[in-house]
């Protein structure tokens, strides 16, 4: 793990309760891991079950806990990222409360300030969510 | 590769990714009314010809590019330009 549940907010602008990932488990230039443990007390818990927008807010997440890892690693000032696009999103079940998932996201291309980037969620081995993401970053 | 081919291939990922009608893409038509086009679609664009045709595309070169038949020759210009290199 590069890092843990305790400092992920040191890496991502969001804060309790919009905290959607607990650990940082790998991140590369292009590419980042995390996993998510789903209480019980979760905005985006719907019938005991973390709802889609949770999902999306956890892809995004996962790629803001990526680009803060890879900017404290250069030491520079972290940009301000939008959602700007949600294409082709999949989801295949909502995860239950008390479950793990692990989420992996990859920057397939980058357009002046969009980054596009690649996301799933993974229950146990099944991916259970996925979808292109369209980032738009501001210094 | 052909310009039939270049014209071919441009025309089938223009019908997948952007849903639009084969009969609607005309070489003198204009590639963003007939697309309705926004600026995150021509994101979408780019990433479709570099992933297609292996060349690196600048913002810019959209703005000489108005119709179908503007797309197909500069498509075929980089194409050309790459094999040359």
């Amino acid at each position: 793990m590069l890092i843990p549940k305790c400092d992920i907010t040191l890496y991502i602008p969001q804060r309790p309760p919009m905290v959607m990932v607990d650990e940082l488990v790998r991140a590369e230039a292009d590419l980042a891991v995390t996993r998510f443990t789903i209480l019980r007390d979760n905005l985006f818990l719907v019938s005991n079950r973390l709802g889609e927008p949770g999902l999306v807010e956890n892809i995004a997440q996962t790629i803001a806990a990526m680009v803060g890892y890879n900017c404290f690693l250069k030491n520079i000032p972290v940009p301000i990222g939008y959602i700007a696009a949600v294409k082709d999103l999949k989801i295949a079940s909502l995860p239950a409360e008390g479950s793990v998932i692990e989420t992996t996201v990859m920057i397939t291309n980058q357009v002046m300030d969009v980054t596009v980037v690649k996301g799933k969620v993974e229950q146990a081995g099944n991916v259970i969510c996925s979808c292109e993401m369209k980032v738009v970053a501001k210094a | 590769m052909e310009k039939l081919e270049i014209v071919g291939k441009i025309n089938q990922f223009l019908v997948e990714e952007f849903e639009v009608e084969p009969g609607k893409i005309v070489p003198e038509s204009n590639l963003r009314e007939t697309l309705e086009l926004d600026s995150l679609d021509y994101i979408d664009l780019v990433v479709v010809i570099e992933s297609n045709f292996g060349f690196k595309v600048k913002p810019e070169d959209f703005l000489s590019i108005a119709t179908f038949q503007d797309f197909y020759d500069y498509v075929e210009r980089q194409v050309g330009e790459k094999v040359s290199v």
